[in-house]
């Protein structure tokens, strides 16, 4: 069991070290140097007879004028501190800070998405891979299969459309809108009100998407436990139909579904990059996309160490519950 | 049971991740201490009359206490969205860029895009449509007869929010920080210009320059994107200028000359209260602005923007529109306009023309002509900007255009460019050495000519209709999307045919757009272009000795219509652009800026352009003077 523990805890640093190299060097080894091009595009407003001069300041000051093993050292001495330094795009703006107040948001909206989706998705999952659930369940399959089909940001512009425009009762972009709030008084209630006005239509969509991977697992996972020799026993030993189908079918069902729970909520950091931006939502998905888009080394690494962080620590826990859980493990 | 329980849990966790968002998006009050002078009662053992006695006396002491600064939102008021300005960025993002840093010699978004304009003011503002110059906090300006120098005149009786009077020491104090601050954007023309800056009283400004140069007080006393806007100096003398953020809304910083105070920042919106006083009111300078409020805020795409202006969320500005959502959002709502009413041409021009540039080095005269007489322009603008714009062959914007149009047209038109023609093509191409092959491609020593179209990603419209109309033509050519952001770099280092996007010189005069082709800026094959040369000056352009001359003479004097000298020269320079066509200018660039009239009324547009229309520009830093409320 200590060698279990060991073993999992060495995989945890070994995840987060190679992890956070890759996403070091990759952006890095595209050609070109964005702070050159970052400058260029200042030139236009600002032109700088001393180009040169002001590009070498500029890589001084980001460290990307060193060599690039000095860089990744500085890396993760920055990353043990907590300081990754600036961002090349939204400059004199901090990694951190950019992080920091995107934060919030995404969790905010992520993990009620994320439990929702799963909530609902299970129980819906359940209730299809049961036999004896009405007919019309069934009709839900191809549903899911269909809605997850749609791509994201196309459903996203019609709900948009239909709740924000044409309805007019929901925000279309944002994720709280002060004006309201300072009309209102600046109220806590009235933060919150705007807050979830602003998160009903990417959650909604969110959970509309993860309801089918949710419900789909579940099913099969379901249609798989019915067939165990214990819920056959259950039927002969004249068992009601809904304690065989919680408490034997649904209670082991769920099992491999909760380490897939366990993941997605340490995914959450990462954001929902095309959710968000569809709905200008302030998140860690919007900085990100933007960071890549414009090749901000410094955000993308910054953010990319707190997601693998979390993902990492998600794993090792799922690992670390799986000898408690399921007996099996504790014994190999 | 269970069931209940497990459904009371996820919603607790719902409230509770909304609660804490809440909290989260908004800062806790910092708590600090401070070191203060404060009288406080002490118990003292005395003598009175020879009695001991015990009692209670003031005495002076130096304490430490603990002080909780206002809060980030400040004391707010509800003020009614009729009374508010609502204003989009000039991006798509989720979140306003640089929204906790206020001080605008290191970071030029606070002004640009995240509307501190109406708390730092500048010393003129100015029309870009008609040259006309606003005097605000300066009431003048002489340049010197030499252009080594020039002498600002400050206006009397500006003060500054926190009550201390504006003086030359402010001025003084922004240029030099501008100047000697190594990551102020402004830091490179300003070291390169600016030798000294002088207080000759409290309200005169002498500055000195490095050299001749008649344009460089452009850079003080004109804004358009660039804005040079004047900080307090009694705040910033004792801060590193680099690292000063200039917020802390428990001080009231930032402190501005401005009429509007900032009250509330955050990632999405960024909130201003107009103040009780302004100088501008007080000495009769001007009447206080409108709107109570105004409100910048941001979405992170055109159809999030479009949306917003559907919806009544916004008054003004935003990203420009692209055309499609402009219409869609105007069809919903009526009052949405944009500069002119009519399109689908509706937007302004901005001082920039979309061109494909060309790396001279690879096609010489006949075939850069040829390549011009391929180009279909208007077939490019319907295509790719489905008639939002209109034709141009010359880099001068219809900015310059205007006050220089009986000028520079008659020569761009003499030589009748726009006017695509296989013919054409056939007489450069032939003369250039090339044979039509039997693939119907142009071909030289068996070399076939190709031309790849590198296009960036916002202008990505543009490239293949180029590509086509070139393969048409018998040029076989290709489009690369340039999603990496390689152009730049590119341009330096000489590895491109042709890169497709906008040419942004003069505003003034066509000095600054033909300036680009002098042969200072010319590079072999191979070696990078000189320092100073990347961007749209990176033509690799072998230069003209005729144009060389003109381009210098213009430099060294301002640029006037009425001087027969100067327009000599533009014409002459304008002539060898018109003959060599070191670039291919396709159309004017103009913006979809969408104005509504739902709250507001009297925008800037083409009847009424008072100003450039665009929110990042100095000048939009008028509009509020000039909007009243309509409900």
């Amino acid at each position: 069991m200590q060698r279990y523990l060991v073993r999992r805890i060495l995989q945890f640093f070994l995840i987060v070290f190679i992890a956070n190299s890759l996403t070091f060097i990759v952006p890095r080894l595209v050609p070109g140097d964005p702070i050159t091009e970052f400058l260029n595009n200042q030139q236009l407003l600002n032109p700088n007879p001393e180009f040169e001069t002001w590009v070498a300041d500029y890589k001084a000051k980001f460290g990307t004028d060193r060599p690039l093993w000095e860089q990744y050292l500085n890396f993760w001495a920055g990353a043990v501190r907590g300081d990754f330094g600036y961002s090349i795009i939204s400059f004199p703006q901090t990694v951190m800070h950019r992080i920091g107040v995107a934060l919030p948001w995404t969790i905010g909206l992520v993990s009620v998405g994320t439990l929702l989706a799963f909530l609902f998705g299970t129980s819906m999952g359940a209730l299809l891979g049961w036999p004896d659930s009405p007919q019309m369940f069934q009709w839900f399959v191809p549903v899911l299969m269909v809605i997850g089909g749609i791509p994201f940001w196309l459903f996203s512009f019609v709900v948009i459309w239909i709740f924000a425009v044409e309805l007019g009762i929901l925000p279309p972009a944002g994720g709280i809108n002060m004006l309201d709030v300072l009309i209102q008084g600046d109220t806590l209630q009235a933060r919150v009100v705007s807050i979830a006005q602003h998160a009903a239509l990417p959650i909604f969509v969110f959970v509309l998407f993860g309801v089918g991977g949710w419900g789909l697992t579940m099913r099969a996972n379901l249609i798989m436990t019915l067939g165990e020799d214990y819920i056959l026993f259950a039927h002969a030993k004249g068992l009601p139909e809904s304690r065989i189908f919680l408490r034997y079918g649904v209670r082991n069902a769920l099992l491999p579904v909760l380490t897939a729970l366990a993941m997605a909520i340490g995914g959450i950091i990462g954001g929902s990059t095309l959710l968000e931006t569809a709905f200008s939502y302030p998140g860690v998905g919007s900085v990100v996309g933007a960071a890549i888009q414009q090749r901000d080394y410094f955000v993308i690494s910054g953010a990319a160490f707190f997601m693998i962080l979390s993902s990492a620590l998600a794993l090792l826990l799922v690992d670390l519950m799986y000898p408690l859980i399921d007996p099996r493990v504790r014994y190999q | 049971m269970r069931a209940k329980v497990l459904y009371g849990l996820l919603a607790t966790c719902f409230v509770l991740v909304l609660v804490g968002v809440s909290a989260c998006s908004q800062p806790a009050p910092e708590v600090i201490r401070e070191v203060i002078t404060q009288v406080v009662k002490e118990t003292q053992i005395v003598e009175i009359e020879g009695e001991t006695v015990i009692q209670e006396v003031e005495v002076e002491r130096v304490v430490e206490v603990t002080v909780t600064p206002e809060p980030m939102t400040g004391a707010m008021q509800s003020i009614p969205r009729d009374r508010t300005l609502v204003l989009g960025a000039w991006e798509h993002a989720a979140q306003l860029n640089g929204t906790d840093n206020f001080n605008p010699i290191i970071n030029t978004a606070s002004v640009r895009t995240n509307y501190a304009k109406w708390v730092f003011e500048a010393l003129m503002y100015n029309n870009m449509n008609t040259g006309e110059e606003y005097p605000w906090l300066a009431e003048s300006y002489e340049l010197d007869d030499d252009y080594m120098g020039m002498t600002i005149y400050l206006r009397k009786g500006v003060t500054w929010s926190d009550g201390e009077d504006f003086t030359c020491t402010d001025v003084k104090f922004t240029i030099e920080a501008h100047r000697d601050t190594e990551t102020a954007a402004r830091r490179g023309e300003f070291s390169r210009w600016f030798e000294s800056v002088e207080c000759l009283d409290d309200f005169t400004v002498r500055i000195d320059y490095t050299g001749t140069n008649p344009r460089i007080h452009q850079r003080l006393m004109i804004g358009w994107e660039n804005h040079f806007v004047i900080v307090p100096e009694h705040i910033f003398r004792d801060k590193d200028v680099a690292t000063f953020t200039n917020l802390d809304l428990g001080k009231g910083w930032p402190i501005g000359t401005g009429p509007y105070k900032l009250i509330l920042v955050s990632p999405q919106q960024v909130i201003y209260d107009r103040r009780d006083t302004w100088w501008g009111a007080e000495t009769g300078f001007m009447d206080m602005p409108e709107p109570l409020r105004i409100v910048g805020t941001n979405a992170a795409s055109d159809e999030a923007y479009a949306q917003m202006y559907m919806t009544d969320r916004l008054d003004y500005g935003g990203f420009a529109l692209m055309l499609g959502s402009f219409e869609a959002a105007r069809d919903r709502n009526p009052t949405v306009r944009s500069w002119f009413d009519e399109g689908p041409a509706y937007g302004a021009p901005d001082g920039c023309v979309y061109q494909l540039q060309l790396n001279n080095n690879r096609f010489d005269t006949n075939v850069r002509l040829a390549l011009n007489y391929a180009l279909d322009r208007q077939e490019i603008v319907d295509l790719a900007y489905q008639g939002s714009t209109y034709v141009k062959v010359a880099p001068i914007s219809d900015y310059v255009t205007g006050a220089w149009g009986s000028i520079v047209n008659p020569v761009i038109d003499s030589f009748n460019r726009d006017n695509p023609s296989q013919a054409k093509v056939e007489e450069y191409m032939t003369a250039a050495g090339y044979a039509m092959n039997a693939d119907g491609f142009w071909e030289k020593d068996g070399e076939v000519l190709e031309f790849t179209v590198t296009v960036p990603v916002p202008w990505a419209v543009m490239g293949p209709v180029i590509a086509e109309q070139f393969t048409r033509a018998g040029i076989k050519a290709d489009e690369q999307l340039d999603t990496a952001g390689q152009w730049p770099n590119m341009v330096v280092n000489g590895d491109y045919d042709g890169v497709a996007y906008v040419h942004c010189g003069s505003n003034f005069d066509p000095f600054d757009s033909l300036s680009f082709f002098h042969s200072d800026c010319y590079a072999p094959e191979g070696a990078d272009v000189p320092t100073g040369c990347g961007g749209m000056k990176g033509h690799r352009f072998v230069g003209d000795p005729d144009m060389d001359l003109a381009i210098e003479m213009m430099e060294g004097a301002v640029g006037d219509p009425n001087n027969p000298e100067f327009v000599k020269w533009v014409e002459t320079a304008l002539e060898v652009y018109m003959r060599e066509m070191p670039t291919l200018v396709i159309a004017e660039e103009l913006h979809i800026i969408a104005m509504n009239d739902s709250y507001w009324t009297g925008w800037p547009t083409a009847d009424d352009p008072y100003v450039a229309p665009y929110p990042c520009w100095s000048d939009f830093t008028l509009v509020p003077y000039r909007i009243t409320a309509t409900r």
